[in-house]
């Protein structure tokens, strides 16, 4: 059971973005994707999603193809979480959470009590409970952030890909989504993560994946990552890496 | 406004429309006449203001059925059922039939001028199509912009055919170019409903899909909605309904924007209360639209004269056109990625 990348190549708009990027993803694996701007971090979310075409190499779902699986099927499995939200502003955030059961419906049906139950649910563990009547329009960047987190989990999937989920989140917000997604991996749910905040990545811990034009740079665990000699090699800057007396982890910050 | 009260009160609008629109013309026609005994009155209830009306409802409820999807596929408040060339398509059908007098009885019932309306209309929505398709991902700026300039090449065709006209015939076109519900009568009615149902029954069946693709085309292939083919289907089916009610009436403009979008304001954005409401909404103004059309001058001077009902849609239109322009709230714009 997992999520694979075999030495995908991806173009966009006539540029190849990836370039033999492989990587895969075991059910109930937590892994984060970090790299400079533009190095491919969203095209390899958005080809595991099944949402870009690969141009070369395979994505495969359980060992199988993603090409091969229907959109609907592939929804029941893997949630993706965009970076931003582009569509009709007018949608209330109830809305929008009752759309992500498609996958899970027949065309015509209405909502079911298992839906229901798994829309209070996830509005509850996002702290959506008081936002449910709100348009999209009305909210923040970062409570729009919380809905699509929610509007994933409300899919019930195994693989959860979430694109920059703490851009624009605040410091109690981060704190309740690595909390949320510490408490989904221990469902036996996987998450990969794009994260532009490498203490995020670290707080999230477990695997990392740094790309670098296109390529994998680095695969491993993040506590090997967070030295100075990798994190220059990917970004290209020098990090100042703090030992912080009483806490498990390393911290970085970039040189400015 | 919650969407069932919305519902309901159209459908009681709906009932009144029904009910009143026919009874009102130059021969004022009571209901006593209409049931009672056999009359010159009950001739023209039922076999002129009744398919009059019938067919105001159902281009209203089409059109209005047709700008939803258009709005939600290309996730734009300014698309609407003729913005992809259909109407330039069934008008340069309809100018080709007048100009070379194909204008008889094809197998005994169909009008050749509507059968050739259509076509247009068909070969239009299939081009637009497929100059989408060349492009290689058929993106629906793309599609948008085919429809544009299929629009144009129409139109430079229409004119010439109108130039090259007598004048007769060249005023039988402009006629035509205006919109009219009341051309075709009961058999216009009959041979557009199934168009109208089928395409109704498909459109209701994509609702959740329409939502989700007013998410945003990631959004909704991550639920799992097949976007390409959702989208052909969805393009299709408004096309060939909106089609086939410009074979019968002509152009008849912004019913598809205007209906949409106060709906959407009322009731919401999710498909399942939006395409009923527009539905019913439609199949309510469109009829009013030619009542005040039809009687408008009979009003005003005592003139017989009736307007074409294209131009009243086109006038309030244009007005909402310019008020969404200036008003719009934020909420009410879409974002085209």
């Amino acid at each position: 059971m997992s999520l694979v990348a075999q030495n995908i190549e991806v173009r966009r708009t006539a540029r190849t973005v990836l370039r033999d990027v492989s990587l895969r993803l075991a059910e109930g694996e937590c892994a984060c994707i970090v790299g400079p701007n533009g190095a491919g971090k969203s095209t390899l979310m958005l080809a595991l999603a099944g949402l870009l075409p690969t141009a070369a190499g395979r994505a495969l779902l359980d060992d199988r193809p993603l090409s091969r699986w229907s959109r609907r099927e592939i929804a029941r499995h893997v949630a993706y979480v965009p970076q931003q939200y582009e569509g009709y502003p007018g949608f209330r955030v109830r809305e929008v959470l009752a759309a992500a059961r498609f996958a899970h419906q027949h065309p015509l049906a209405t909502h079911g009590r298992r839906d229901e139950q798994v829309i209070a649910e996830q509005s509850a563990a996002c702290e959506l409970t008081d936002l449910i009547e709100r348009t999209i329009g009305t909210l923040s960047t970062g409570e729009r952030q919380k809905v699509w987190l929610a509007a994933a989990l409300v899919q019930e999937p195994r693989y959860l890909l979430l694109d920059e989920p703490t851009a624009a989140l605040d410091a109690k917000y981060v704190a309740l989504l690595v909390r949320l997604l510490r408490e989904q991996q221990s469902r036996g749910r996987s998450i990969l993560a794009i994260c532009h905040d490498l203490n995020v990545a670290a707080a999230l811990g477990g695997r990392l994946v740094a790309l670098r034009s296109g390529r994998v740079a680095f695969d491993g665990p993040i506590e090997q990552f967070l030295d100075a000699g990798h994190l220059s090699g990917v970004f290209g800057v020098a990090f100042h890496i703090c030992e912080v007396p009483g806490a498990a982890r390393r911290f970085v910050f970039p040189e400015c | 406004m919650a969407a069932r009260t919305l519902l309901l009160l159209l459908a009681l609008l709906l009932m009144l429309t029904l009910a009143l629109a026919p009874l009102v013309g130059e021969a004022s026609i009571r209901w006593r006449d209409v049931f009672g005994a056999p009359s010159l009155a009950s001739r023209l209830f039922w076999e002129f203001r009744v398919p009059r009306v019938g067919m105001a409802c159902l281009a209203g409820a089409a059109l209005a059925l047709a700008g939803c999807v258009f709005q939600s596929v290309f996730r734009n408040p300014l698309a609407e059922p003729f913005t992809l060339g259909v109407a330039s398509g069934a008008s340069l059908g309809a100018a080709i039939g007048l100009h070379f007098g194909w204008t008889g009885i094809w197998l005994g019932v169909f009008p050749a001028l509507t059968g050739l309306a259509f076509a247009g209309a068909v070969a239009s929505v299939v081009i637009v199509w497929s100059i989408s398709r060349l492009r290689g991902s058929g993106s629906v700026t793309t599609l948008l912009l085919a429809g544009v300039a299929i629009g144009f090449v129409c139109a430079a065709m229409i004119l010439l055919l109108e130039f090259l006209s007598a004048r007769p015939v060249t005023n039988e076109i402009v006629r035509w170019l205006m919109g009219s519900v009341d051309r075709t009568g009961i058999d216009g009615l009959r041979q557009t409903i199934p168009f109208v149902a089928v395409a109704a029954a498909i459109i209701w069946y994509l609702h959740k899909s329409l939502d989700l693709l007013m998410m945003g085309e990631f959004v909704a292939a991550g639920r799992g909605v097949d976007v390409r083919r959702t989208r052909a289907v969805a393009y299709f089916t408004a096309s060939l309904m909106t089609a086939a009610i410009a074979a019968q009436c002509g152009p008849i403009a912004f019913v598809g924007l205007l209906v949409p979008h106060m709906m959407r304001g009322l009731g919401g954005p999710t498909h399942r209360h939006l395409l009923p409401a527009a539905a019913l909404a439609g199949a309510i103004f469109l009829p009013w639209c030619d009542v005040l059309a039809g009687n408008v001058l009979r009003w005003r001077s005592g003139s017989a004269l009736q307007i074409p009902v294209g131009v009243v849609t086109n006038f309030v239109g244009g007005l909402f056109f310019i008020y969404l322009l200036i008003a719009r709230r934020e909420d009410s714009v879409f974002v085209q990625s």
